[in-house]
């Protein structure tokens, strides 16, 4: 681009005449689309498609409810058979046990020297190799490391990829069953606390003035009284089970969801596209449903997944304080409270479920923080 | 004076908005006892700086606020009354309403076919390849095309998402249109397109207007007749030409002073005059009413004040 | 024009900004020069999109992340604006160009004193300043943006200022650091007209007493005759016709000028309004050649074929439109806008 006086340069001087028509037009018409049409929640998906965090944390959180869901099926032992002589067995896993990690070993410590010799106490190729001696009131002593499994008499093919619990039932099983218990608890306390509070906090936030501030009153209360006496007194009222723990943690739980709901209707309900469809006559159920509830489906979504992992805490947390589902059956929580009896002698029976509750807090709260930024109507469109 | 007939009367409307209780309660008179009447077919002009009412006005006439007094009547039914269905009916078939915001005024999670034809579904018609139809001939007109009708409002410019406003507006056959700021948020050279666009349909379809602005030179040159609000009251009203010539009101004066002109000669010397009211009015004797100084000329002062408003239009008592 | 003001102090030139996008890169400005000489107001006029604040941004170094300066220089202070480093900038914004913005209520910390945001812009700026010579200076400074009682005015809260007053207040802050520029980013279009006018005044008072150069962005022509001395009129990322006011207002020379003069109604305006049909093109594909031509009532062949070059009016006024050429058909004015041109040179006769 250039600046050009009275002295016009040759070659724009002599660009032919016929180029200095006049262009002949109807009617200028608007551009047409070069893209193509893209839906809210499609953009929403491709956006999040491209942020790794949340996809790779989407990965971990199918890949463990796909393990609680078909694991149980095929270890070969089921959730709640007892076998009270291989009791507290130590990890062993095919394949790797050779490299000396998960093979099944154990530390004996103050065992008599001379009781290495005798094969009822020790059978035959279960020492692997003698870790300390010592002598003890002129006795000698050693700590002894053996291939447990061998030392109880576990059948050689018999493995418990992640050992068995104080009545001798396998681990694995348990947890996985137990993730599918947890996971179980934690959607349905979710989504029952999503439908409460989106209703509660639609009806109070939409149509706001005395509704609004009875209802906002009530759930103030509500929220106001300690969580862990209505638990327990929930608890003790419908007697363990599922079904008692998903009703208590619903009590309080949907207070959040419908105050956000309720902000977020405060936020919508003023919009001028809300107001033209409140001109042309739309009803209120239809305002409520099909032009505010959309828009808050975003931040809707994002708590019920931070929720999750939420729930799955507050369940580990009852088991903890011994108001769990009842026994036999498991939960992340159960196991954990289970493993944190023997954690200085057994730390395999605390860490696989610790490990596991870890891996779907982690996961799900970096997948609620993608799925966040996913729908955020303000980022439609940019990268 | 023969009685007009006018298609919309306000009078006396009030529309206050209380916050606090007791001792700390607070009310704003965003509406304060507004009257004045449209003709049919007639545009209406009403304007005023931000938080002068207008737009409350406009909302209070919808229905979208219910009025705290005064009485609103359309073609000779009352439509300020408690409000029942069969009101609610009667107002959605007969006026309908533009928006400022060209983003705001459009659900973003609706494409422009379900925006522009909700409210042929709300009236209960159900074909929807009859909907469809109608949608792409109202879109024709506002001068988009049925390409444009299955994408989403964040698709569009604010030019074309105003026109889509219009569509919605227009697809009901409305017999008035409040048109609140329609063109402020647009850019220069798109809004003398969407001013082209509700001239036009105004000719074509016999409309009623009342179009609320901020901006005097749009309001004047749309108008025929104008409003100008202070505060919550209708402080001069007048045909725009009238406005223009001989404003009366000091209020109407300041702003026309202040209107910037795309001249630079009579920019660098202009003169802007200020309005206090404070200053600029003595009512601690006299109560101000709205007076008609000259005919289809009304203005808000006290009998000293229309007085001296008569002698400077060379009116005798 | 007067000659004194002869001295250049800003130059931007050639300046190419491009963002990084969904889809690709907009390219948002397209070599656009200017300059601005001390004491004068220069505008720069155009639509959202036009490049005119992505422009400003680049001036002041706060350009958005996803913004690429591709190539050109802003000459400024002896320096090279476009590669001077985050640290300089800091020193250069505060104390040589002062910005104001266009939302004065987002330009204010909402939780801070009237008084504390004035003297901390000084404080910083003058590390040796005592308090009170700072609160002294921070009331003389609202005094002179027309704050009145200032004193009481001080311990108050942006919440508790009408919108003229913030703006007011914004710009007794861009003051502060007793800047030799002043860029106003379209500061008044969030005002009402009669707020306005008193900005526009304050805006030239300033100007006048410390001789500061101005540069005015907005999309307001009626503002822009009020303000200055020399116009430039941008479209899809590039300065299309440059001129004095009174050239750009009497004697436009590009369509596009034309069609933004008569595309909106003054208090005198009857006829139908000359709309600019259309909506602007997409700056992810600017057009080949001209960008304006797809909504020229005026476009040549050589529109879509080339981009035209500045020509020459006169030594300040030049435009980029083909129509220029001396082979290019001899257009006359829009008979909407020439008659307002009529119209205002007589007003202006019997005015002035």
């Amino acid at each position: 681009m250039k600046y050009i006086d009275h002295n016009i340069p040759e070659e724009i001087l002599n660009i032919p005449a016929e180029q200095f028509e006049l262009v002949e037009r109807e009617n200028i018409k608007d551009e047409k689309f070069k893209t193509e049409p893209i839906g809210f929640f499609k953009d929403a998906m491709r956006r999040m498609g491209k942020s790794k965090p949340t996809m790779i944390s989407l990965y971990i959180i199918v890949a463990i409810i796909i393990a609680a869901l078909i694991v149980p099926l095929f270890t070969g032992y089921k959730y709640d058979e007892q076998n009270v002589s291989f009791k507290n067995l130590p990890p062993k896993i095919p394949g790797i046990e050779k490299l000396g990690i998960a093979d099944g070993s154990r530390v004996l410590t103050n065992r008599k020297a001379s009781s290495l010799e005798d094969p009822d106490r020790f059978p035959e190729g279960c020492i692997i190799e003698i870790v300390n001696e010592y002598e003890y009131k002129g006795t000698p002593v050693v700590d002894v490391k053996v291939d447990y499994y061998k030392y109880l008499g576990v059948p050689e093919d018999q493995y418990h990829w992640f050992g068995t619990d104080y009545l001798g039932r396998d681990l694995m099983t348990r947890l996985f069953r137990g993730t599918r218990i947890s996971l179980l608890i934690a959607f349905f306390s979710v989504i029952t606390n999503v439908i409460i509070g989106v209703i509660y906090g639609a009806i109070s936030g939409y149509y706001g003035g005395k509704v609004d501030m009875l209802m906002t009153h009530f759930a103030e209360v509500l929220d106001g009284l300690p969580y862990i006496v209505m638990t327990i007194l929930f608890m003790i009222l419908l007697g363990p089970g599922m079904f008692s723990i998903i009703l208590a943690l619903c009590v309080t739980g949907w207070i959040g969801t419908s105050r956000l709901i309720r902000a977020q209707f405060y936020r919508f309900k003023g919009r001028e596209y809300v107001l033209a469809a409140r001109t042309l006559g739309v009803k209120d159920i239809t305002l409520i449903f099909r032009h505010i509830l959309p828009n808050t489906v975003g931040p809707l979504i994002t708590r019920a997944m931070i929720a999750i992992p939420g729930a799955i805490f507050s369940e580990s947390f009852l088991a903890y304080i011994g108001l769990g589902i009842s026994p036999p059956e498991p939960s992340i929580g159960i196991l954990l409270a289970d493993g944190q009896n023997v954690l200085l002698q057994y730390p395999n029976q605390t860490l696989f479920p610790a490990i596991l509750i870890s891996l779907l807090m982690i996961a799900f709260n970096l997948f609620a923080n993608g799925l966040r930024d996913a729908l955020d109507p303000s980022q439609r469109g940019e990268e | 004076m023969a009685e007009e007939k006018y298609l919309l009367e306000v009078k006396n409307l009030c529309r206050h908005f209380t916050s606090g209780k007791g001792k700390n309660k607070l009310t704003v008179k965003a509406v304060d006892d507004v009257s004045f009447a449209v003709r049919p077919a007639e545009t209406f002009g009403l304007v005023g700086e931000s938080g002068c009412g207008k737009t409350t006005t406009g909302r209070t006439i919808i229905r979208l606020y219910d009025p705290t007094d005064g009485k609103v009547i359309f073609d000779g039914r009352e439509i300020s009354g408690p409000m029942t269905k069969e009101l609610r009916q009667y107002l959605t078939d007969n006026i309908a309403m533009i928006f400022q915001d060209p983003i705001e005024s459009l659900n973003p999670r609706m494409t422009i076919e379900e925006i522009v034809g909700e409210g042929l579904a709300v009236r209960g018609m159900k074909d929807k390849e009859e909907i469809r139809k109608m949608v792409h001939e109202m879109l024709e007109k506002v001068g988009l095309t049925e390409e444009h009708a299955t994408r989403y409002p964040h698709e569009f410019s604010g030019g074309q998402r105003q026109r889509v406003g219009i569509a919605r507006a227009m697809i009901v056959k409305p017999r008035m249109i409040i048109a609140d700021e329609p063109v402020s948020a647009l850019d220069v050279s798109i809004q003398a397109q969407v001013i082209n666009l509700l001239n036009d349909l105004k000719e074509e379809m016999g409309l009623t207007i009342l179009f609320i602005a901020h901006n005097l030179s749009v309001v004047k040159y749309f108008s025929d007749r104008i409003g100008v609000m202070y505060y919550g009251r209708l402080v001069e009203v007048a045909n725009g030409d009238d406005l223009y010539a001989k404003p009366l009101h000091p209020y109407t004066k300041a702003l026309l002073s202040a209107i910037p002109e795309p001249n630079p000669i009579t920019e660098r010397t202009r003169q802007r005059v200020d309005y206090d009211p404070e200053r600029d009015h003595d009512y601690s004797e006299e109560q101000p009413t709205m007076v008609e100084v000259e005919p289809d000329h009304f203005v808000y002062c006290s009998p000293s004040e229309l007085k001296a408003y008569r002698k400077q239009l060379g009116i005798a008592d | 024009m007067e000659n004194k003001k002869q001295e250049t102090v800003l130059k931007v030139e050639d300046l190419r900004i491009s963002f990084r996008a969904y889809g690709g890169l907009v390219k948002a400005v397209r070599g656009v020069s200017f300059d601005v000489k001390r004491g004068e107001t220069v505008a720069i006029v155009g639509e959202s999109g036009s490049g005119k604040s992505v422009s400003i941004k680049a001036i002041m170094g706060i350009l958005a992340g996803n913004a690429i300066i591709e190539d050109g220089r802003i000459e400024y202070g002896g320096m090279d604006l476009t590669k001077v480093t985050e640290e300089d900038f800091h020193h250069i914004r505060g104390n040589r160009i002062g910005l104001i913005f266009q939302d004065p209520l987002s330009a204010l910390n909402p939780i801070m004193k009237i008084g504390k945001q004035i003297t901390e812009v000084l404080l910083i700026n003058d590390k040796k300043m005592t308090k009170e010579a700072a609160k002294e200076k921070a009331l003389e400074l609202m005094r002179a943006v027309g704050i009145p009682q200032p004193e009481l005015r001080f311990d108050q809260y942006p919440f508790q200022f009408s919108g003229g007053m913030r703006q007011r207040i914004v710009i007794a802050i861009a003051l502060a650091g007793d800047p030799e520029i002043l860029i106003c980013d379209e500061p008044t279009t969030a005002l009402d007209v009669t707020v306005q006018a008193k900005i526009l005044e304050l805006i030239n008072k300033i100007k006048r007493e410390r001789n500061l150069s101005v540069i005015f962005i907005t999309h307001d022509l009626g503002v822009v005759a009020n303000m200055a001395d020399r116009v430039n009129v941008m479209y899809a990322g590039k300065i299309v016709e440059t001129g004095t006011s009174e050239e750009i207002f009497f004697k436009p020379a590009h369509p596009y000028t034309w069609a933004l003069l008569s595309s909106m109604p003054d208090l005198q305006t009857n006829e139908r309004l000359l709309a600019i049909p259309g909506t602007p093109p997409n700056m992810i594909h600017p057009p080949k050649g001209d960008a304006f031509a797809a909504r020229n009532r005026y476009a040549l062949k050589i529109d879509y074929e080339q981009e035209p070059p500045y020509f020459k009016l006169s030594d300040t006024h030049y435009a980029a439109t083909w129509l220029l050429h001396p082979k290019a058909p001899k257009v006359e004015l829009p008979a909407v806008l020439q008659a307002r041109i009529d119209r205002m040179r007589k007003s202006g006769e019997i005015d002035g």
